[in-house]
């Protein structure tokens, strides 16, 4: 096989990262976290600075710290090519409607009052509301 | 066949023409590794430009890392913390080879003088 078969097979690899699983018993910013690493890190990054021109940063985020209804649609539907302080983001965000509410609103939580956000919590019911919106 | 980490990102190769570096590296291939942003809960790799040697059109030996550091910092977690990041090869009319970065579009040339 060539050297440029096999870089094509290298960078075609899938992503499978494999996390801890999350206990449903934690409190809503513990478990937040692990749904983050489980669900979200591989791409936005342990300490939420995204991956330059693909994964948006979640540090002092517009949409992060912005109306909860447009972040948790983000979450349910995906999202894909996002212009973000300047730069464009080009890979797209899978929908994760597959999440509990609770799973939603704790992963939210744990994201707007982290990486330098100032959001406040989300809750089970603000993802209900959404979902049925 | 030559065998590289996962993730690390192959930006671009060049085959080495010149005569300007030592005899192994004649028509050898340099890949430049942007890196990775996706080897999670690994640290993330790469930033390097790498050789493979070639003999008859075929490598003739294991790939090595040519030019490392671009990073700037060993234990990268997430890829933003990288300094510089190889995505392009060119070689000059002299031999000299030129490595890009696209975090703040640096432009590398390496020499060699000889003993």
């Amino acid at each position: 096989m060539s050297v440029l078969k096999y870089l094509l097979l290298t960078i075609a690899t899938p992503v499978c990262a494999a996390f801890a699983q999350v206990s449903p018993d934690d409190g809503s910013a513990a478990h937040g976290k692990g749904v983050y690493e489980q669900h979200c890190l591989a791409c936005h990054q342990a300490d939420g600075s995204g991956a330059p021109f693909l994964a948006p940063p979640l540090i002092e985020g517009e949409f992060v710290n912005g109306s909860k209804p447009h972040l948790i649609n983000i979450v349910l539907n995906g999202m894909e090519g996002v212009e973000i302080k300047g730069e464009l983001y080009a890979n797209p965000m899978p929908a994760f409607d597959f999440l509990s509410d609770r799973d939603i609103a704790d992963v939210l939580t744990f994201i707007r009052t982290n990486f330098e956000n100032a959001g406040g919590s989300v809750t089970a019911d603000d993802v209900k509301l959404a979902r049925e919106a | 066949m030559a065998v590289f980490p996962a993730h690390i990102a192959p930006n671009a190769l060049l085959f080495y023409t010149g005569t300007m570096f030592p005899a192994k590296y004649r028509n050898g291939a340099f890949i430049a590794f942007h890196g990775s942003w996706n080897r999670a809960p690994e640290p993330q790799k790469g930033y390097f430009v790498a050789f493979v040697p070639f003999r008859n059109g075929k490598p003739s030996g294991e790939w090595e890392i040519f030019a490392d550091n671009f990073a700037g910092t060993t234990n990268i977690e997430a890829p933003g913390q990288a300094a510089h990041r190889p995505c392009g090869l060119a070689q000059g009319p002299d031999g000299a080879l030129y490595v890009a970065d696209d975090v703040k579009g640096t432009i590398y040339k390496i020499t060699y003088k000889g003993r």
